[in-house]
């Protein structure tokens, strides 16, 4: 496209570089004549490896130095950035494995019949391989990187144009650029190493044009990189979003990390291409240390609980384990460590291991994915396409080292093999999570369905009317913690007169408590007991090895007359007139094989109101974390069952609550609450 | 409403401090002790070491203990019981105390005003 733009315009162009070969003392020289226009230099260019100051005098004899032409290579394409025009290294041309110092002059003499006064700039090549410095006939005139004693800082690519210094016009001009290349950027393409393009020599209104142009290269290379932002951000705030209303889900905060990663790792390569904020060894120690082993690892984390494996913490334990490998290694292998702490010649022993390192963190992600198909074959299948798609966006590095090429410009639009496979797979994740919650809504409908069978099922088990029985008044409130409880309460009339109550609460609350429940009272049903003690020893063998937990349970028997016999198996003593009645308890029902439950007898006199209490109430809790306490039930434990429930209820209810209050009558009428 | 997540529940396993006898052993509970304490209380338990015949349980920092914490309680004196580890407790609020008695737990373990107390009693145990 460049060369179009230049073969395009008006004026006559004439180059004539210096011929190779030659002796020094000739200083052979090409004729340039310049009309309003800019030329490439494609040379050949002398080249010599190494670093001398003096390689920048314009008359240094170069003669015995190679040469390197800058002319691209019919059909000539980056590996990595996928753009034509594009000169192999020094790498692939003669030096393989070489970093470190370099020099490229080229000697020219440049005419122009116009105006032997206009201004020249030189624009430098976009893609190049690490920093550089230009001189012109010994003077400095631009650099891009930091050149110090030290060491030089350099950054990633960009295009760059230098005013030359006047009266260059018929004269010969010596242009030498020293190059300089990290000792680990050989290892990221096999192209690598020096400048990837032409310089241009022209007038400065067209060498601006063609700096634009180049910029503009840059843009459509990382349009996507903008695309993959925004998507990235949206599935960011669905996830981080879904988790907030859903803690229970922690695919939802997994998937936000991943995509916070990502964010995080495009933010800083945006930043890399664009400014010269942030140095290309802080971006690449970010990048490859860093950012990449953490995203491969939140990858196989994310669809491990996808595709809810067991064992979740096993999985965290070796899935950081090699991301802390991975990282060391890469740091092994990346500026500033290799070359300075780490020996040249360790790379090859230390590229292979991380090289293992790496890919056994994609075995990890690929069995994940084994036992998620494992687990449930649709599911898994479905999600297969993304987490292939999400594997090779996570090994594209590994695509160009096997000379496959990874970026491409359909349309003029740069597309990055990983980043269209990323929004592919972020697509398709997407597509699946919306499934995942539809359906996730389908089943807790039907739970809530199946929850309310439940409830009418225990409210016909527990019933909130009480039967009508002679000589006794019934009051009783069942407030569950949930749909169903574990509270449970029976009065079972007898053909004598009496009255047998027999309440409990069974550890635990839910539909799990409530399953006990229906043991409970089934058992109470079938049983022909009517001794307290001997109802509470039925009930425990009933329920010993049966359930987990425990049933505190108390047992009244009440005779016509208000004679009681009370047993009580590690429930809440009852209330009789305010007053606590004074109890025998044993142990809990469901606890051991042999329970003993010793009775103790009461009388109850017309009008005294028995009142018995579940630890919903005294286990009621404020915001205070204060507890209602057995003070304050014993305070209100004379008024009205449903007085009671309801400020247990107010105070803070934590469990389920219920009160059953017998009230002995004369009227001879039950009264329901 | 006095919904509030529960306070997570720890469980050290220490020395007494009013004991030199190798075999008392100190299992001091705090946070809430509640269904999901199983693995605190229960790893602690089998941290003791083989020879601590004697037990104290101290829960003067604990806050609250649900139905399903008393159940836990219960389960950890029958597995002490089971191991022939006598048990004495110290620290329970007064509103705990009772409910220990309710469910009948002074079967398997005394309640003492402090831990000078509560060794003090092994010792009388013995004589």
């Amino acid at each position: 496209m460049r060369s179009k733009f230049i073969g395009l315009l008006w004026l006559f162009l004439g180059i004539m570089l210096s011929l190779p070969g030659l002796p020094a003392s000739a200083h052979a020289q090409t004729q340039v004549v310049l009309g309003n226009s800019a030329v490439e230099l494609t040379g050949p260019w002398k080249f010599h490896t190494g670093d001398d100051m003096r390689w920048a005098d314009p008359n240094f004899d170069d003669s015995d130095w190679g040469t390197m032409d800058l002319t691209p290579p019919a059909g000539s394409t980056s590996l990595m950035y996928g753009t034509g025009g594009f000169v192999p290294g020094w790498i692939k041309r003669g030096y393989p494995g070489y970093s470190g110092f370099a020099w490229y002059r080229l000697r020219v003499n440049i005419q122009n019949a116009q105006d032997a006064k206009a201004a020249l700039a030189l624009k430098m090549p976009a893609h190049f391989d690490d920093a550089y410095q230009v001189y012109v006939n010994g003077q400095r005139i631009g650099q891009f990187g930091r050149f110090t004693n030290r060491g030089v800082t350099f950054y990633l690519s960009q295009p760059r144009t230098y005013p030359l210094p006047a009266n260059l016009h018929n004269r010969p001009t010596t242009i030498a650029v020293r190059m300089w290349m990290d000792a680990a950027t050989p290892f990221i393409a096999p192209d690598v190493g020096g400048l990837h393009g032409p310089p241009v020599l022209g007038q400065p209104s067209y060498i601006q044009a063609l700096l634009r142009l180049d910029w503009e290269d840059l843009d459509r290379a990382l349009n996507e990189e903008f695309v993959l932002s925004a998507i990235l951000l949206q599935v960011l705030l669905v996830a981080f979003g879904l988790y907030w209303l859903d803690r229970s889900e922690q695919v939802y905060l997994w998937l936000g990390l991943v995509c916070m990663t990502s964010l995080i790792y495009s933010a800083v390569v945006l930043l890399g291409y664009y400014t010269t904020w942030i140095g290309q060894t802080p971006v690449e120690f970010l990048e490859d240390v860093v950012l990449i082993p953490a995203y491969i690892g939140l990858w196989v984390l994310f669809w491990g609980y996808w595709f809810r494996l067991e064992r979740m913490a096993r999985l965290h334990r070796a899935v950081w384990g090699m991301v802390l490998l991975l990282a060391v290694g890469m740091a092994m292998v990346r500026p500033p460590l290799y070359g300075r702490a780490v020996p040249v010649q360790a790379m090859v022993w230390l590229l292979p291991l991380t090289e293992v390192f790496k890919l056994l963190l994609g075995a990890m992600l690929v069995w994940v994915t084994y036992r998620g198909i494992r687990r449930d074959r649709t599911e898994g299948l479905l999600a297969l396409p993304a987490v292939v798609l999400v594997i090779l966006s996570l090994y594209q590095e590994d695509l160009i080292v096997l000379h496959i090429p990874v970026s491409f410009f359909p349309f003029g639009f740069g597309i990055n093999l990983s980043d269209l496979a990323t929004m592919l797979s972020f697509g398709i994740i997407t597509v699946l999570l919306l499934r995942r919650f539809l359906q996730g809504q389908r089943e807790r409908e039907q739970w809530k369905q199946e929850m309310e069978q439940a409830r009418q099922v225990q409210s016909l088990l527990v019933p909130t009317t009480a039967p009508s029985t002679p000589g006794f008044a019934v009051e009783s409130v069942y407030l569950p913690a949930s749909s169903v409880g574990g509270d449970f309460f029976q009065i079972l009339p007898i053909d004598d007169g009496s009255l047998l109550v027999v309440v409990g609460d069974v550890s635990g609350k839910g539909l799990k408590a409530a399953m006990a429940v229906s043991t409970i009272v089934g058992a109470l049903r079938d049983q022909k007991e009517r001794q307290p003690s001997d109802v509470l020893a039925h009930l425990n063998r009933v329920l010993h090895g049966q359930i987990k937990g425990f049933v505190t349970c108390s047992a009244a028997l009440i005779t016509a007359d208000g004679a009681m016999t009370l047993a009580n198996a590690g429930h809440l003593a009852p209330y009789c007139n305010g007053e606590e009645v004074s109890v025998n308890s044993g142990l809990p029902l469901g606890i051991v094989a042999e329970g003993d439950y010793s009775e103790t007898s009461y009388q109850l006199a017309p009008g005294d109101r028995l009142t018995f209490v579940s630890d919903g109430v005294v286990e009621a809790t404020n915001d205070k974390r204060e507890l209602f306490g057995f003070e304050r039930t014993q305070q209100i434990s004379s008024q009205p069952a449903q007085t009671i429930a309801a400020a247990a209820k107010q105070f803070g209810q934590e469990d389920d609550i219920s009160v059953l209050s017998v009230i002995r009558t004369a009227a001879m009428k039950a009264v329901i609450a | 409403m006095g919904t509030q997540p529960p306070l997570m529940t720890r469980v050290k396993v220490d020395h007494a401090k009013h004991s030199k006898d190798s075999d008392v052993a100190v299992l001091r509970f705090s946070g809430d002790i509640t269904g999901t304490s199983d693995n605190a209380v229960f790893g602690a338990y089998r941290k003791l070491p083989a020879g601590a015949s004697k037990l104290i349980f101290d829960f003067s920092k604990v806050e609250y203990i649900n139905s399903s914490g008393i159940a836990l309680v219960i389960e950890l004196l029958m597995a002490a019981k089971k191991d022939n580890r006598t048990i004495q407790s110290f620290g329970l609020s007064p509103h705990f105390q009772k409910v220990f008695v309710m469910v009948g737990l002074n079967q398997y373990t005394h309640q003492h005003p402090d831990e000078a107390s509560a060794c003090a009693a092994f010792a009388i145990r013995k004589n």
